[in-house]
């Protein structure tokens, strides 16, 4: 694989970085960058869309992205991504609370989506009435969706087209699934830095887990489940571009230097069908000693850089 | 009894694909309802195509000349396709017990050792019996027979995918459709 492969999803959108305006995408510039580089298959796929002027038609790409988003929700719920995200933050809201820092408690999920995580943590999170959860999305017609299903089942929580890291009110804990291995170098280093400077208290970002196996397993998941062409093409490269625990807790480390990183389920296996998604964890140093504690069983699959608090 | 097995596994394989076919058309968060509903829904459309199916048997054993070694063969040709069938069945069975009743770990090695990619290979193992079971056989009846069973089954499970695509685009186009002026 190259480094400079990119997910279709990525490049078919493109957002005003201040006013969040969707801005026109020239489909023959998509499909020659892929050529170029080398994703013929990826190439294949835009170059069959159609054209307005020479631009890809919003509305065509947003069918294509909400069609994607709701396969990718199937593998979400196969693979309980709401409750591992539960499973780290109910603990983590537990120490906030006991250290006495003023709530409400906004959960900001960056690259939101259709927001399976926030609807899911709102329906079954059980995480408490000062708790805010919030998913921000670039996509206006992702948002829109989020947002139509919360309201058709009545959930507490809210979405927004906004830039998770510019809210008027700022996240006290930023999560995502499936959204860091779209950052890589200096741009990982900012997503992570973002964050802290918020100033936020912690993050958790869940991402597939490279190994061996995960370009088969990712293959097999999106040929099976997976219809949208796009769906299949931008998971399988998904597994590819999925970075090495090591690179991430290093980064975020570097990006934070004053909290404590750590990383679930980092550690490699040699049979890795167990453990096929890991998270970054990002908390304020003075809150470690306390989550490890509230963490009980989970503690153990959690490596700390720098080793013990 | 081997066609009473035949059409259980039929019908089983239809709640299945029932289920495949609505689950990624669905984003609800509670939804044991639609996938009740979708299980359902698949297994009364096989067992549909279980009574055309065995309406079209009667009909080619009863323009044979000779339909009581005809439905013999084809007995014994279902039997050896079971065989095949069953031992699928009790992968998935397992792999299901796993996913429902096990913890957070055994629901993972059962979603991606067995769940995954059994979906994918399904095709190929209802070909695998189609050619245990028909192996040396020359007997039209029982050759069409069997050829039009396997691909019924096959195009059931594409048939209830589409049925749900379509409903989700259907839900889809109509707040899409209401936003378009704002739209940017
Ligand atoms: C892979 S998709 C999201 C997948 C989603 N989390 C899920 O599991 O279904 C990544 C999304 O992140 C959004 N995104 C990236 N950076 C963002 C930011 N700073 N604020 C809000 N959204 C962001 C993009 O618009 C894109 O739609």
């Amino acid at each position: 694989m190259q480094e400079s492969w990119r997910e279709i999803s990525d490049l078919v959108v493109a957002y005003d970085p201040v006013t969040l305006a969707r801005q026109p995408v020239l489909r023959e510039q998509v499909v020659a960058r892929l050529r170029a580089q080398g994703q013929g298959r990826a190439a294949r796929i835009v170059a069959r869309w159609p054209v307005r002027d020479g631009r890809l038609i919003d509305e065509f790409v947003d069918g294509v992205l909400l069609r994607a988003h709701h396969q990718l929700q199937r593998l979400s719920e196969e693979f309980r991504q709401g409750e591992r995200t539960q499973r780290l933050l109910s603990p983590l809201l537990a120490v906030l609370r006991a250290a006495g820092v003023a709530p409400p408690y906004r959960v900001v999920d960056v690259g939101s989506g259709l927001g399976y995580v926030v609807r899911w943590l709102a329906a079954h999170g059980g995480l408490g009435p000062d708790v805010e959860l919030l998913g921000c999305d670039y996509n206006a017609t992702l948002v829109r969706r989020a947002r139509a299903l919360a309201e058709a089942e009545g959930l507490r929580c809210r979405f927004e087209v906004a830039n998770a890291f510019a809210l008027a009110e700022p996240a006290t804990v930023f999560v995502s699934t499936g959204v860091i291995h779209h950052f890589r170098g200096p741009e990982l280093h900012g997503f992570i830095e973002a964050q802290r400077r918020v100033p936020a208290r912690a993050f958790l970002h869940s991402d597939i887990k490279p190994s061996y196996l995960a370009p088969l397993g990712a293959w097999l998941f999106h040929q099976a489940r997976m219809r949208e062409p796009l769906a299949r093409h931008d998971g399988i490269l998904s597994a590819l571009r999925a970075h090495e625990a090591e690179i991430l807790s290093r980064t975020a480390s570097a990006a934070c230097p004053d909290w404590s990183i750590g990383m679930l389920d980092g550690a490699r296996s040699s049979v890795p069908v167990l453990r096929v998604m890991q998270t970054l964890i990002g908390v304020e140093h003075s809150l470690r000693a306390g989550f490890e504690r509230a963490l009980a069983g989970l503690g153990s699959r959690i490596t700390w850089r720098g080793g013990t608090a | 009894m081997i066609a009473a097995w035949m059409v259980l596994f039929a019908v089983l394989d239809g709640a299945f694909a029932g289920f495949r076919g609505a689950a990624p058309c669905n984003a609800r968060i509670r939804k044991r309802r639609y996938y009740a509903r979708a299980l359902s829904f698949g297994a009364l459309a096989a067992f549909a195509l279980c009574l055309v199916l065995a309406a079209l048997t009667a009909i080619l054993l009863a323009a044979s000349p000779t339909p009581a070694a005809d439905y013999a063969t084809l007995v014994a040709v279902g039997g050896r396709m079971l065989s095949v069938f069953s031992v699928y069945a009790v992968c998935v069975a397992l792999a299901l017990l796993g996913y429902l009743l096990g913890g957070a770990d055994l629901r993972v090695l059962s979603t991606v050792s067995i769940l995954g990619p059994f979906t994918l290979i399904r095709p190929w193992m209802v070909l695998a019996a189609v050619v245990y079971g028909l192996r040396g056989q020359t007997n039209g009846t029982v050759i069409t027979l069997t050829l039009a069973s396997a691909g019924a089954v096959l195009l059931l499970g594409r048939g209830l995918g589409r049925f749900y695509e379509q409903r989700l685009q259907r839900e889809l186009d109509a707040p899409l459709a209401r936003a378009r002026p704002g739209h940017r």
